[in-house]
């Protein structure tokens, strides 16, 4: 604890010594009612037009006033120890020191660097809002409450990171979350004892039950509607400083097949869509071992028709099956995470350099054959149709223990895998919620929004799987669709 | 850690949960064991056996009306005395444990002989016990969820069977009841292995938050289901094969779905087992919990989970399901190892309900050690 004093300079050169001499400190000498005065900020993070605006204009116009009345900026405050100074300072205030006064002023004159909002890289939808978060926490709070706008709405802050004390936010409805949950949240964001919390991904593992689960406990998101849409259900969104990425918790397995397309698309294809998704997923886990088990164990299972093609396309091939589908699903990994990284046309480059020429030379040089290639392409493109990214590689990794399972043991290899896969969903949960729901445990009422999507005006109630504290969302949609009028006798 | 501490489950859940320990290995070859003996009114015996199980749900019920937060073994030990009560669950516990061995033996018997025979049995035990044991650590409510879910597979065993209608001469089941009423009744007892499973239903049923009759209603929900679905099965068998070919198939529904072929699929009879496999694997687990139960009530430990003993009751099926040699083996330890049940789900209840009634008239139990 050290206090100011009435030296400016000795003050001055107290808070240098606690910020370790920093090269973006800025001063200037002024004058308030006569007396001499120091203003201080650092340039990096402070706002030259705002001091300008709202400090140096009043401070010069002005002759009878406190410090306090005369600065127009939004916030000020007073401080008398060093250590809180310097922490305004770094927060991009400005600080004011004037002779003969024992106080430091601290006038909010923070920048606002910002981007324009865009829509997000991974989350694009055909119809619809076209925004996305951005790095700045108010912007991105700004755009929840444009469209969330109810005094239920609440935003709780939290610091979290001892060193770099990164601002996070819980927004949540007040009137619709369930306070168990919230408070077991809350409590779990508070016992973080961290030096630096850097991307979300920090927090998911400090905040999930299960980190070894292959499966996303929590739904990232930089779509601001769909986060919303999700608050609206009694959940909680995770907003935290310095990152687009929001998280949602606690989601359910099916919300990371569900995107905002859905419901800007028709009843009758959205519901298609989502069946597309969910066959995709079966697919994207299933297929590969399905068709190793085939062709190590099963043969007799193919119609007569079929046997032949494929018979004529293993012969001659070296590997086994599995050491084949090995072969390729590393291939298409290579090519997926290679392409991840680069710049877009040399992304493109390499797709094509890869799926055309190593999977047209691969069937030539008769290394693997040719149905191999199409059950594995089939199964990289289904992965790739769940609409969020962290289910996809979850179902991609999910792939191999199933691949190894098939050709060990056939059928009853990919049947045992799946159940101890489904045994897992069923036992996963997060926060007390399941995970599984409206699955296991079985919710009509949730199936309507599941693999497919029933009517909106048929969805009256929030899902259940959160225990909202309201659970009608809405009533009489369609009033304008009067019943035709009984008959009277 | 959790949120919510209790584990519940609903009276759906229940029906599901006794549904699928209900229905298991016995589905394979239970036709031709009631053929064996009632030949063409084998239907009928699934029926009688479906009556008598659900004469037993009643007496059940009596149980749950009058201590409805106490499971099998609290009961035992409650109305037989400390001594006795203690023994009588240590032979539960046996029975439960051979029960899951033979499941798990004629299981990988099955497997041998059907898809895999050159896979060593062994590999198959433990890797269906490992699953077992996954499944029933943690609280019963995620079991019933899993149970629930898997019942979707259920309609799958109708459809592929009620195929064989288009290849079915009904004319096999004339004349009804041609062998006299006794081989019905005594086809029942036969077809009553294959139902087993409902004995769970005292110890589970303190877990489902219903009152008593709901917990009835499920049950009888449960148990008309699997009546009508095993009598379907049998009816379609036996107008499928006929009086004759049936003596030489011992497991008819799976000859029955061999001799499908669709466009796309030649040889259904696999996929009806992958099927399979799962509702052998609820039956076993269904027994692995209540071995594991039973061992918890026996343990008395303060903390009120079954988790620890998981282990405790996996090995020693294991080692039990490796002893038998060749399908037809299992299937005689199976089947001795069912008929024990006519002491332990039939009598020993019965024995329970008898002494509840006369505790209520004397009063006070708690001295009884005889």
């Amino acid at each position: 604890m050290v206090q100011s004093s009435s030296d400016i300079e000795n003050n001055k050169e107290r808070l240098l010594e606690n910020l370790h001499q920093p090269s973006d400190f800025a001063t200037r000498a002024i004058t308030f009612q006569g007396k001499r005065g120091l203003l201080l900020y650092l340039e990096s993070v402070s706002d030259t037009v705002k001091i300008q605006k709202s400090i140096l204009t009043p401070l010069s116009s002005n002759e009878k006033a406190t410090i306090e009345e005369t600065v127009t900026s939004a916030k000020v405050g007073v401080y008398t120890n060093i250590n809180e100074a310097a922490t305004r300072l770094l927060k991009g205030d400005c600080l004011l020191l004037i002779e003969g006064d024992c106080s430091i002023y601290a006038a909010s004159a923070e920048s606002e660097v910002s981007r324009a909002p865009e829509e997000p890289f991974n989350e694009k939808v055909v119809r619809g809002s076209h925004d996305g978060f951005v790095e700045n926490m108010n912007q991105n709070i700004g755009m929840i409450r444009n469209r969330i706008e109810d005094t239920d709405l609440v935003f709780k802050q939290f610091s979290v990171g001892k060193k770099t004390k990164t601002k996070v936010v819980l927004a949540y409805m007040d009137s619709v979350v369930n306070k168990d949950i919230l408070q077991e949240v809350e409590r779990r964001i508070e016992s973080i004892a961290i030096d630096m919390i850097v991307s979300p991904g920090f927090m998911v593992e400090f905040l999930e039950n299960k980190s070894f689960s292959p499966f996303p406990q929590f739904l990232p998101t930089e779509r601001p509607d769909r986060a919303a849409a999700h608050i609206m259900d009694g959940r909680i969104a995770l907003l935290s400083e310095g990152t687009a990425t929001s998280l949602i918790l606690p989601v359910t397995f099916i919300a990371f097949f569900q995107s905002p397309d859905d419901f800007n698309s028709r009843i009758l294809s959205g519901s298609f869509f989502r069946l597309l998704r969910m066959l995709s997923f079966l697919v994207a886990t299933t297929l590969p071992a399905i068709y190793i088990a085939i062709i190590g164990f099963h043969f007799e299972i193919l119609p007569n028709e079929l046997v032949l093609p494929i018979k004529a396309s293993l012969e001659g091939i070296p590997f086994p099956p599995i050491v084949e589908a090995f072969i390729m699903v590393f291939t298409i990994e290579l090519i997926r995470e290679a392409g991840v990284r680069l710049p877009t046309p040399i992304g493109q480059t390499i797709g094509i350099v890869g799926g055309l020429v190593i999977g047209d030379a691969v069937v030539n040089a008769g290394f693997i054959s040719n149905v191999m290639v199409i059950v594995i392409a089939i199964t990289a493109v289904a992965s790739f149709t769940v609409p969020t990214y962290e289910m996809g590689a979850s179902i991609r990794l999910l792939t191999f223990p199933l691949m190894i399972a098939a050709s060990l043991l056939g059928f009853l290899g990919i049947v045992m895998g799946m159940m101890i896969i489904l045994l897992h969903l069923c036992k996963l949960e997060s926060f007390g919620t399941p995970y599984f729901s409206p699955f296991a445990p079985i919710d009509l009422q949730g199936l309507k929004d599941s693999i497919i999507r029933f009517p909106i005006w048929k969805m009256n109630h929030r899902p259940r799987d959160v225990q909202p504290k309201d659970t009608d969302q809405q009533q009489r949609t369609r009033g304008w669709a009067k019943r035709a009028p009984k008959k009277r006798r | 850690m959790r949120l919510k501490k209790d584990d519940s489950i609903t009276s759906a859940q229940f029906t599901f949960f006794l549904l699928q320990t209900q229905i298991g290995v016995g589905i394979l070859s239970m036709p031709y064991n009631i053929h064996l003996i009632a030949k063409s009114d084998s239907w009928a015996s699934v029926i009688v056996a479906g009556c008598v199980i659900q004469l037993y749900l009643f007496l059940f019920y009596r149980l749950t009306v009058k201590y409805p937060t106490l499971s099998l073994f609290d009961l035992v030990e409650k109305l037989f005395g400390r001594y006795i009560g203690r023994f009588v669950i240590f032979l539960y516990i046996v029975f439960f444990l051979l029960m899951a061995a033979s499941i798990l033996s004629m299981f990988s018997q099955v497997i041998c002989l059907w898809i895999l025979p050159l896979t060593p049995r062994w590999l198959l035990i433990i890797i269906m016990g490992g699953i077992g044991a996954y499944a029933v650590r943690g609280p019963i409510k995620n079991l019933a969820r899993f149970f629930v879910f898997v019942s979707v597979l259920l309609i799958f065993f109708i459809v592929l069977v009620v195929y064989g209608f288009f290849e079915a001469d009904y004319l096999n089941v004339l004349p009804m009841g041609k062998e006299g009423f006794m081989p019905i009744v005594k086809g029942s007892e036969k077809a009553m292995y294959s139902m087993l499973g409902f004995e769970v239903y005292l110890i589970v049923a303190p877990f489902v938050k219903a009152k008593p009759y709901e917990k009835l209603k499920a049950a009888t929900i449960s148990n008309v289901s699997v009546t009508a679905l095993y009598t379907f099965l049998t009816f379609m068998c036996i107008v499928f094969f006929g009086i004759k070919e049936f003596d030489l198939v011992p497991q008819p529904i799976l000859y029955m779905i061999k001799s499908f072929s669709f466009e796309v699929l030649e040889r259904i009879d696999l996929v009806f087992l992958s099927f399979w496999i799962v509702s052998v694997a609820t039956t076993y687990m269904g027994y692995l919990l209540a071995a594991a139960r039973g061992m918890l009530a026996l343990a008395k430990t303060p903390r009120k989970e079954h988790t620890p003993f998981v282990k405790l009751a996996l090995i020693p099926t294991l080692f039990i399901a490796t002893i038998p040699h060749g399908v037809y083996e299992a299937a005689t330890m199976l089947n001795e190892i069912s008929r024990l049940s006519l002491i332990f789900v039939f009598l020993i209840p019965t024995l329970l309900v008898i002494r509840s009634f006369m505790g209520k008239k004397k009063g006070d139990t708690s001295h009884d050690h005889t």
